[in-house]
């Protein structure tokens, strides 16, 4: 089985006197896995997820993300390996607020290099995917919170990534726009995308991940595999 | 990959300038207001800085102007002097005369030296004609420049004499600058030959540029050698290019300090201001930073579209601002050179070029920092620095503040400076600096007025009786526009008594200039003689005091320069036209004369 996430013996600590945010850890995730990751507030799932992104760097340990230890790469190349390998939704969406929808989704595969065709032909085809297709010149703040997210995720899935992070992707959501995100997660996972998410939701960690993890005081306290119901 | 133009960063670069207006308005009119302001400031800099000298050398001035008795020497020999070892340009010979010419209205002018030039250009002495054109026939004048304003103007009429039948008349058809002050007034050569006769001598002029005339002793040298080229007594009199510069820049000595200090003020205001404005815009985009970084932006990516998105409004504030400092500094370089009399009119081009490479540069340094610090931050930081301000800073003076017996909203306020010490350090600096400016303005012109003020004790009488006739040098003014017409040769007895007889004469005194010999000094020297209570016309002294009575004499500093003299020394002084010698016993040292 090829893993896309491996952590070994990951600490995480942002107070040298304190205890660890994080870890010691060891987690793998396989290709075409589904984690969720859930815990009370502070237990360190954030922390998890932006060692994970190569956001942040553990204090100890090796972080490997598709066969890349991004504890070992500078500033430079894990922005490189973030732009081509990972793809990131956030719960306030963080979209560039001064560029239309489909310039949102397109900037990250410009990034890449891939020319302007293939970038506006591979958004059409997210939007159109996420029904979004409408809005495409619209600005995000013209959005409802729902539609944002969906601009997130085509956002983060331009690139065809990897590894798909999910940092609350429904905490700012109403119920309905909440559930809309949740079918698509389902949807990206029966596709075989590999997806971490961090919820506090437990019905949506049960809804779209094929494996929970649960974390207390930033040590695993339970890993469980379900199947998912969508 | 394409950096910018159409690529991400050219697409996060345009977003950012479009869609943040306000702050791209901010940073384009702040950039536009500092560039405008250093290019006025670096004009008026430029233009107090050694104006004398930079005119001189545009116009290739004499450093040696020599007048010949052409009935001791031929034109031969004068022609040949240009040839001398150690002359390198020379321009002459030209006739040259002396008058005491009247204006329309009777008023004598000063004496005025006449020359005989059949255009404005030359190989040394390469006038300004700054108005109208040069004479082409007889009949025609070209005034100096300092003539100009309302009491002459082109076309007007000037007689060379009071006697109607010896009179010639004399139109104004331009007005010319000479930066080595060869000349009040030039003609056709032959108009100024045409003028010769037993009242009116002409001589020749002759302009010389030397190797070496950096210093009195070389000037001296110099002379020597043209004094020995032609017979002797035909040298009639020289002079010198430094005594030309000094007086040049005596005149434009208490201006030239407030200029300088203005434009310095006026530049680290604009690098304040700007610095403050693009780093409170670089700053508070550090959340934009997060995003950008956490999609895949590199650091450098970063740093680049943050300069970037400062560079572009910036770019335009700084073209905008080169057109309006242009604009605005043309009238105040017309005033400089009614001062100087010897400035250019526009701004000096490389000023136009260094200002926005140094605002360019500015924009460039301060949108860097930031930028620079939001490429080196951390993205959760980033990220979570957008959302939220950052804790721990300045927590000692909330704590602080909070002790205070005051509204919790109020300690908060007075505390919150110290979570950002920059910025507030920033924003104090451009506090102060515009305080700083504020009060220099207003003090520049107080300044300004205080020393106009000085230099003109006669603004500071009720009533000035402009009496006419000649004084005891054969000096009198001129009356001023709407001024009436001057009386013929008034009694000083008699105007004294009718002064005295007016009822409500709380003081008066009377003044005049007048040529005077002075003892160990070639040539006369300018006087002004009082009579009455002189103290009403004093003007500041710097050392010694005021004129208190018969036997004193207040004089400028170069006078104790060229006669190795100090306060309280004893110098004879002969009245030119009469024989009365006087002793005086100088007290005083004017200023600023």
């Amino acid at each position: 089985m090829t893993h896309v996430i491996e952590l070994e013996g990951v600490v995480k600590r942002y107070d040298s006197a304190g205890a660890p945010a994080l870890g010691p850890l060891d987690l793998s995730v396989a290709q075409g896995e589904a984690l969720a990751v859930t815990g009370p507030s502070g237990s360190g799932k954030s922390t998890l997820l932006n060692l994970v992104a190569g956001l942040d760097k553990p204090t100890g340990g090796g972080v490997t993300v598709d066969g890349r230890r991004l504890d070992r790469l500078g500033e430079h190349a894990l922005a490189r390996f973030r732009r081509e390998q990972i793809g990131m939704v956030f719960q306030f969406f963080n979209l560039l607020d001064d560029l239309t929808v489909a310039d949102n989704i397109q900037l990250p595969a410009q990034l890449t290099g891939t020319t302007w065709r293939q970038t506006a032909a591979r958004a059409g085809e997210l939007m159109q995917l996420l029904g979004i297709q409408k809005h495409a010149r619209a600005y995000p703040g013209r959005l409802s919170g729902g539609e944002r997210q969906r601009v997130a995720v085509a956002r983060a899935l331009v690139n065809r990534p990897a590894l798909l992070l999910a940092d609350e992707p429904t905490g700012a959501l109403d119920t309905a726009s909440g559930q809309d995100v949740r079918e698509l997660l389902v949807d990206l996972h029966r596709g075989g995308q590999t997806i971490v998410l961090v919820t506090h939701d437990l019905a949506l960690a049960e809804a779209c991940a094929s494996r929970t993890i649960h974390l207390v005081d930033g040590h695993l306290a339970l890993d469980t595999r379900t199947e998912v119901v969508g | 990959m394409t950096r910018f133009g159409s690529g991400p960063l050219g697409r996060v670069v345009r977003s950012g300038v479009g869609r943040r207006r306000v702050q791209t308005v901010v940073i384009a009119i702040a950039t536009m207001m500092a560039v405008a302001s250093a290019v006025v400031a670096g004009a008026l800099i430029v233009a107090s800085n050694a104006p004398f000298d930079h005119a001189f050398a545009r116009q290739n001035g004499p450093h040696l102007t020599a007048e010949f008795d052409p009935a001791k020497t031929s034109a031969r020999e004068i022609e040949d002097t240009a040839r001398l070892d150690g002359v390198t340009a020379s321009a002459g010979p030209y006739p040259s005369t002396s008058l005491r010419m009247v204006d329309a209205r009777g008023g004598h002018l000063p004496p005025t030296t006449l020359v005989g030039r059949s255009g404005p250009h030359a190989e040394v002495d390469d006038l300004d004609l700054k108005s109208g054109r040069w004479a082409a026939k007889p009949g025609e004048i070209v005034l100096d420049a300092s003539f100009s304003g309302p009491g002459f103007q082109l076309g007007d009429t000037l007689k060379t004499s009071d006697d109607a039948a010896d009179s010639t008349a004399l139109t104004v058809v331009g007005f010319a600058l000479s930066a080595g002050r060869t000349a009040d007034a030039w003609a056709t050569p032959a108009q100024v030959s045409a003028l010769a006769s037993k009242d009116t001598q002409v001589s020749s002029q002759m302009l010389y540029r030397f190797e070496s005339a950096g210093t009195k002793g070389q000037i001296a040298a110099d002379r020597k050698k043209l004094a020995a080229a032609v017979p002797s007594g035909a040298l009639l009199g020289t002079q010198s290019y430094l005594d030309t510069k000094r007086a040049a820049d005596r005149g434009a000595a208490p201006t030239i300090p407030f200029l300088i200090a203005f434009g310095v003020l006026g530049i680290a205001m604009s690098v304040i201001i700007v610095g403050s404005v693009v780093s409170g815009a670089v700053g508070t985009g550090l959340r934009r930073i997060g995003i950008l970084k956490a999609i895949g932006f590199t650091p450098r990516e970063v740093v680049s579209a943050y300069v970037a998105q400062a560079l572009i409004p910036a770019g335009v504030g700084i073209v905008l601002g080169v057109v309006l400092g242009n604009l605005l500094a043309a009238p105040l370089l017309e005033d400089t050179e009614q001062v100087y009399g010897s400035a250019s009119l526009t701004v000096a081009w490389w000023v136009d070029l260094v200002v926005p490479a140094v605002a360019l540069l500015a924009v460039a340094v301060a949108a860097l920092v930031p930028a620079l610090r939001a490429g080196r931050l951390r993205t959760v930081e980033a990220i979570a620095v957008g959302r939220a301000p950052r804790t721990g800073r300045g927590q000692w003076a909330h704590r602080a503040a909070g002790r205070l017996p005051l509204p919790r909203a109020v300690t908060y306020g007075l505390a919150s400076p110290f979570a950002h010490p920059v910025r507030t350090l920033a924003m104090l600096l451009a506090v102060a600096f515009g305080t700083v400016a504020a009060t220099f303005a207003v003090g520049l012109t107080q300044s300004l007025n205080a020393v106009s003020a000085a230099q003109d004790p006669e603004s500071r009488a009720a009533v000035t009786v402009v009496s006419g006739g000649a004084g005891p040098g054969g000096g009198e003014r001129r009356p001023a526009e709407g001024e009436a017409q001057p009386a013929p040769a008034a009694d000083p007895a008699r105007v004294a008594a009718a002064i005295e007889s007016q009822k409500g004469t709380d003081s008066y005194y009377g003044r005049t200039e007048a040529q005077v010999k002075v003892a160990g000094l070639s040539g006369s020297v300018q006087a002004t003689l009082y009579q009455g209570d002189a103290g009403s016309g004093r003007y500041e002294t710097i050392s010694g005091h005021w004129i208190e009575g018969p036997g004193q004499v207040v004089v400028p500093t170069g006078f104790l320069e060229r006669t190795g003299t100090k306060v309280g020394d004893t110098v004879r002084v002969t009245l030119d036209q009469d024989t009365k010698v006087s002793a005086h016993r100088r007290r005083g040292l004017r200023h600023l004369r």
